[in-house]
């Protein structure tokens, strides 16, 4: 057949110079993450598609590459790492708390390719488990901004948005299981017009209807929080305020406040995330590059409960994002004997072989 | 500066003249140029003109930080953009269409320059239909007979009755949307918000 010649769908070769740029791009995020004492966990490539079910929710299978093992039982390429990693620390029961674990590899998601992300796509990122303090939520944010410093990243916007913000709403407005799933749809493509439509036919009190109107536009600097705070009664919903308040209150003590913006309209992936979400964005590309939040629920699906917080980087897009050089090599010296060439590189110099053909 | 696709054709008068009276200094010679970027005359927006099918890519791509396209071309592609604003013109529906009395049952063909949302407006209803891409004069298909019945846009009905055809159903109310890239939205936060300011003002619903 043709097709051996012919590259599968999704995925790509990568050459010098982008293999070298990729290259780099990971080694200082691995370097920012063991700075921080992070350790490395490396993880199986492939799992029992019911894992990813289970953490992932419905909808999931889409997206996977899955097959049958010879047992019959249905195996998947890896869509999600935070998965595995919640998956193999539910399952001991460490002395010591919080772990702090960093991870990079391949993930592989039935998606249309963009922004120089293929089907297979590399993926690091950190998780802090065994803390549902602020301070794990401060060290994690910190650590994606000196990564993305680390890497060039110019320009880092990283809109802050709490789970239970928009789940103390749905709540304290009772709606039914279908109208809350509308509204986070709604939510989600922030459609103010599309809100005020399906709000006029519902039954809520007009003081109500103006705050859900405004839903979409709660997104912008600090001020937000000072913005929603004297709509919102709802104490699932005040205590996610105040909970974002005193992260910005501390990033701003550090120094650190001018990468972060407020979005409370950030409703995706509300099954997965328990607390702060956030996303990660850069003036040069129109993709995000990378996400992340609070998941306290996730490892107690697998296992032994414990609060976790983490996030993951894209490294193709962030090598889009950076449209860096690569870095510069090592001098080199051409070598015509191997016994010279040997003697250099017992010196640790770099050589190359000119061969005659 | 941010930057706005348009899309050419039937909606861009509109598109200009609504953009104009939500304060933007959209250069008046949009309508003749064959120029495909302009700059606004305060140097605050550029304005790209695109096929409107092509709107959704632009925006969801970055390349350009908003655009105005079509409710019909976003429940056909379903790009990852936000939607903000209804902007209440460019109205029509999308209809499905065909010679008066043609049922719809499995194995009809309908001709479409909406694939999808073919597709998907049959399977909902449990129809097993063959669907029929075409990109235009989609009104010859059933009187050729390519096909039985057709989905398309309806502004006046002129065209399906000169066609012989009558509309067997309504399947959408389409008119203008805003549409925002999702990462210019925070990292144009101040340009995008006072643009949705503008425009909310002025269709003040």
């Amino acid at each position: 057949m043709l097709k051996a010649r012919t590259l599968a769908p999704g995925v790509q070769y990568l050459k010098d110079p982008d293999s070298r740029i990729r290259r780099a791009t990971a080694d200082r995020l691995r370097e920012t993450f063991s700075g921080w004492s992070y350790q490395e966990l490396v993880l199986p490539i492939l799992d029992y598609a019911q894992s990813f079910h289970l953490a992932l929710g419905a909808g999931a299978e889409e997206r996977m590459y899955s097959f049958v093992d010879r047992d019959g039982s249905l195996l998947a390429l890896r869509p999600d790492i935070t998965t595995l990693v919640a998956k193999a620390v539910a399952a001991d029961s460490p002395a010591n708390l919080p772990l702090r674990f960093w991870y990079g590899g391949e993930v592989f998601r039935y998606e249309n390719p963009k922004a120089g992300q293929q089907r297979e796509f590399y993926q690091a990122g950190i998780e802090l488990i065994g803390s549902d303090s602020l301070d794990s939520e401060i060290e994690v944010l910190l650590i994606l901004v000196e990564a993305l410093q680390r890497c060039g990243l110019e320009s880092i916007i990283i809109p802050l948005g709490h789970a239970e913000f928009f789940n103390g709403i749905v709540e304290a407005l009772n709606l039914s299981e279908e109208a809350g799933w509308s509204l986070k749809n709604l939510v989600d493509h922030k459609d103010s017009w599309g809100i005020g439509r399906m709000i006029s036919g519902l039954d809520i009190p007009p003081s109500k209807r103006d705050f859900i109107q405004e839903l979409p536009r709660l997104a912008g600097g600090r001020e937000i929080l000072d913005r929603a705070e004297p709509m919102i009664q709802n104490p699932r919903s005040r205590q996610a305020l105040e909970r974002l308040a005193a992260i910005f209150e501390q990033l701003s003590a550090l120094g650190a406040a001018q990468h972060f913006l407020i979005d409370l309209a950030e409703v995706r992936n509300l099954d997965y995330y328990t607390g702060l979400i956030f996303k990660v964005y850069s003036k040069s590309l129109g993709f995000e590059i990378g996400s992340g939040g609070r998941y306290d629920t996730l490892i107690g699906k697998f296992g032994n409960a414990r609060p976790a917080v983490g996030f993951s980087v894209g490294l193709e897009r962030l090598r889009v994002a950076l449209s860096a050089e690569a870095p510069r090599e090592d001098a080199v010296e051409k070598q015509a004997d191997f016994q010279s060439a040997l003697q250099l590189r017992r010196q640790n110099r770099k050589i190359r072989m000119e061969q005659t053909s | 500066m941010i930057v706005l696709a348009l899309p050419r054709g039937r909606v861009l008068d509109a598109s200009v003249a609504f953009l104009a009276a939500c304060g933007m200094q959209v250069p008046p010679e949009i309508h003749a140029t064959r120029r495909l970027q302009l700059e606004s005359g305060d140097g605050a927006c550029r304005f790209i003109l695109v096929k409107p099918v092509d709107v959704p890519t632009y925006v969801e791509y970055g390349v350009a930080d908003a655009g105005i396209c079509g409710t019909d071309v976003l429940w056909e592609q379903s790009p990852d953009v936000h939607q903000p604003l209804d902007l209440q013109f460019g109205r029509c529906r999308m209809v499905l269409a065909g010679k008066p009395g043609t049922p719809a049952r499995s194995a009809t063909r309908i001709a479409t320059k909406y694939p999808r949302t073919a597709e998907r407006f049959f399977r909902e209803r449990g129809v097993a239909v063959e669907v029929i891409p075409l990109s235009g004069s989609v009104e010859l298909a059933p009187a050729l007979g390519l096909a039985e019945l057709i989905i398309d846009l309806v502004e006046t009905g002129n065209t399906l009755r000169d066609n012989g055809l009558v509309v067997i159903e309504e399947i959408l109310q389409c008119s203008a949307r805003l549409i925002i890239n999702r990462a210019s939205f925070h990292t144009r936060q101040q340009e995008i918000a006072r643009l949705l300011d503008s425009m909310e003002k002025q269709l003040s619903w």
